[in-house]
């Protein structure tokens, strides 16, 4: 809003600018990561030097959701859990995104039973889902990539 | 005169022997007596049994019925029973098992207390065993058994909306009672995870004030997910008020339940995911007891040889997140580091990084690559220098040694009284390890020695750990010494002798050219489910009742079709005999100890894991209570919780 009318509102500017903000936006992700189980050991490789999740701008994890850009839900949510996480991506400030880490945050795995949530979508919204039980941190990658495509081509709001 | 009939001579009118086919020591006793039981046994028998190792529940209501089929998709409905009456009850419906350990005597004994289905209760021993609390607490929210006396009998695993007790046979699976409501949410946010707000503090008079504070459970230190509450008195930590665990209970046991026995395994990879090894060699093992197989000595080598492994990425991961935690952030990413070597070490041998599923009942899915000795020495030289930079960056760095020395102490009667095991115990001061103390598979033979502590803190704990990996290493070397020394894997070959790849030999069974494929000695993938036709008669027992066949003779012959077709088909599987089994090995945190029942059939009956670090929180005050509130941190991060172990 403030950039729109410093700039005078021109259509022409917004939409080149759009694309500068959303640039700077794919390449600083501050993420907020709610590691519950074992998704978080290839979590951490990925954060470790042989992967290095610091390559895409997206090292830095800010541990209280109000600094936090991308939701990472890694791993097993449980019926006890579930309103948590809703609350936490709920303090979450605009634009915020969703990546469902884990077949367990996709769709509830193998784990079908009476304390598992059934994929974290039935909770919060999710822009990117990565499978794999753990995914290895090859697949998280491109599952990052994905997002910034996704952050780079949508319309920005500032 | 065995100890057994010395107890039976204490109290003969209350405990008789319940004969045991695989030698384990059991006694049945009757409910109204059993504090004076426990109190006798621990006090004054000789030896004393001072470690409550285990308290499990089970529900024998439907032992030996029909299987109940589907019931893991949730077709199947639930059996609608009527409520119990004095007419109609199970007299002997539920069983409390209780599991002891004298040491230094290394024996074990184990209680069953039968508990009649109307009005389920019994008196509690926690006044015996502070360990005792969170199991009984445990057994109260899985099965609805009351323990009279308790001083804060609540749910535990689940939460206060949940309705019923879902590790009772009657429950269906998925039957899920979602907290959706928002007065409800608001209700737990208001019981359970109160905002700070300030206590008066009765010793300083009106003026000064304690504080609530929750951690958890979304915070960065507590890994996984766990939420303690805490009462401050500035920066001083008055009193624990809470743990709350549960956060990830993935009912592992209900789970298993409804799963065949072979499928049980990737489940227990997920119990401690940053030693998944060790949980399949300790369910394999309770099974194999059960069934009274006995495995391989090439087996056995490779079993040791991967839990060692395990326990070194294991304390890898543990001493880099709690050294992240007070501050070293170098340290961690150099520990990480060989830790992905490990990994992909790992990952050569069972195809998979972290959830491994490797062992099987009767073996190991499959051999060593030919190229894996070299690997492995390769990686032990990057360890090494790790484990150097590691010393040189912290062992002696006095910021490390202020946050670690004297932080977290606990002393060994208290470690013994929650029931402490692996290091933890260890820095106390006790060198009670499983590998020594019952030597299970080839570690009798292999030379390795225990460090120990002396103060119980947090210094000590991760001295503790530094040394195990150094020992690890040691008999890692051992094993695959021994290893090189027996047969190594040939190639794959052909009926005429060409070599080819294993995913051509299995389509071409697939395909049904089949002609000369058995008449030489062929080799599949031993990363893949293969192994190879001989060497595998060096890594399974020859027994087709409970080990499957080469995939090569399943694709290839028509008996070994037949026979991989009946042991996978539900119901004609491994069908271990009645009868239960604790086994216990050498977790990474310390005794992992599985108690699986069998009634007979495809499915386990009762799949109960001890869990090390379920004791260790359960003690938690005790070690922080007193102290500094960052210092909770530090704690936290050497008694190394695994959500998935302790949650289950």
């Amino acid at each position: 809003m403030g950039m729109k009318s410093v700039l005078g509102g021109d259509n022409f500017i917004t939409s080149r600018l759009d694309e500068a903000v959303g640039w700077a936006r794919k390449y600083s992700i501050f993420q907020y990561p709610f590691v519950t189980a074992c998704c978080g050991m290839e979590y951490m490789s990925l954060a470790g030097p042989q992967y290095d999740l610091d390559r895409f701008g997206a090292a830095l994890p800010r541990f209280t959701p109000r600094q936090a850009d991308v939701l990472f839900v890694v791993g097993t949510i449980s019926q006890k859990i579930a309103p948590i996480m809703r609350r936490v991506y709920d303090q979450m400030c605009e634009p915020k995104w969703v990546v469902a880490f884990g077949v367990c945050t996709c769709t509830g795995g193998f784990y079908n039973n009476y304390s598992t949530v059934q994929g974290i979508d039935t909770i919060v919204p999710v822009d990117v889902y990565i499978p794999g039980c753990p995914p290895r941190p090859e697949t998280v990658l491109q599952g990052l990539m994905l997002l910034q495509e996704k952050i780079q081509k949508q319309k920005q709001e500032y | 005169m065995s100890f057994l009939e010395n107890i039976v001579a204490q109290f003969p009118d209350h405990v008789k022997i319940v004969p045991h086919p695989r030698g384990e020591h059991v006694l049945e006793v009757q409910r109204q007596n059993l504090p004076e039981i426990c109190a006798y046994l621990k006090n004054e028998h000789s030896p004393r049994f001072t470690f409550l190792m285990d308290l499990a529940g089970v529900d024998y209501s439907t032992f030996g019925a029909p299987t109940q089929a589907a019931a893991y998709t949730g077709a199947a409905e639930p059996i609608v029973k009527p409520a119990p009456t004095a007419a109609n009850m199970q007299p002997e419906r539920y069983a409390v098992v209780y599991n002891f350990f004298a040491w230094p005597e290394k024996l074990r004994l184990r209680l069953q207390v039968p508990v009649p289905e109307l009005a389920p209760e019994l008196p509690t021993v926690s006044h015996l065993w502070g360990g005792a609390n969170w199991f009984e607490r445990e057994v109260w929210d899985m099965f609805g058994i009351r323990f009279k006396g308790h001083p804060d009998l609540r749910r535990i695993l689940m939460y206060d909306e949940f309705k019923g007790h879902p590790l009772r046979k009657d429950y269906p699976i998925t039957r899920r009672h979602p907290i959706v409501d928002n007065q409800k949410m608001a209700a737990q946010n208001q019981n359970g995870l109160r905002p700070a707000f300030r206590l008066k503090g009765a010793q300083y008079g009106d003026n000064t004030q304690n504080m609530l504070l929750n951690m958890g459970p979304s915070h960065p230190a507590m890994h996984g997910v766990i939420h303690v509450l805490v009462e401050l008195d500035g920066e001083k930590v008055q009193k624990i008020k809470d743990v709350g665990i549960g956060y990830l209970h993935r009912a592992f046991e209900k789970d298993a339940e409804n799963v065949t026995w072979t499928q049980v395994f990737p489940y227990t990879d997920r119990l401690n995911y940053v030693s998944p090894l060790i949980n399949n060699v300790g369910y394999a093992m309770a099974v194999e007891k059960v069934m009274g197989l006995a495995t391989t000595e090439r087996c056995q080598y490779i079993r040791v040889l991967m839990s060692e492994i395990s326990r070194i990425t294991d304390h890898l991961t543990c001493i880099a997140a709690s050294t992240m935690e007070v501050g070293a952030m170098t340290a961690f990413l150099y520990f990480v580091k060989v830790r992905d070597m490990f990994y992909e070490l790992v990952e050569e041998i069972t195809g998979a990084r972290l959830t491994v599923s490797y062992v099987r009942v009767g073996g190991v899915k499959a051999d060593l690559t030919p190229e894996f000795p070299a690997h492995l020495q390769k990686v032990l030289g990057e360890l090494r220098i790790a484990m150097k930079e590691m010393h040189t960056l912290v062992t002696r760095n006095r910021i490390f040694v202020d946050r670690m020395k004297g932080v977290g102490a606990v002393d060994k009667s208290t470690a013994i009284d929650y029931g402490f095991t692996g290091p933890f115990l260890r820095s106390t001061g006790v060198d009670y390890d499983v590998r020594k103390a019952e030597p299970y598979l080839v570690y009798g033979q292999l030379d390795f020695d225990i460090p120990y502590g002396q103060y119980g803190d947090n210094y000590d704990r991760y001295l503790v750990r530094m040394e195990e990996i150094e020992q690890s290493t040691h008999l890692i070397e051992q094993c695959l010494k021994k290893l090189q020394q027996m047969p190594g894997a040939p190639l794959n070959v052909d009926h005429e002798g060409k070599e080819i790849s294993a995913s051509k030999m299995a389509d071409l069974g697939k395909f049904g050219y089949t002609k000369g494929l058995l008449q030489v000695q062929a080799l599949t993938d031993p990363t893949l489910s293969g192994g190879n036709a001989w060497l595998r008669d060096n890594i399974f027992p020859n027994n087709k009742s409970a080990v499957l066949p080469a995939k090569e003779k399943t694709y290839g012959s028509i008996e070994g079709l037949m026979n991989h077709f009946m042991l996978i088909m539900e119901g004609y599987g491994i069908l271990p005999p009645p009868g239960d089994a604790y086994q216990a090995v050498e977790g990474a945190n310390g005794e992992l100890g599985f108690y699986v029942i069998s009634d007979g059939k495809g499915q386990p009956y009762r799949v109960h894991v001890r869990p090390p670090c379920f004791t260790l929180m359960s003690g938690f005050h005790k070690m922080v209570e007193g102290g500094m509130i960052a210092d909770i941190i530090a704690t936290f991060g050497t008694v190394n919780m695994i959500a998935g172990e302790l949650d289950r």
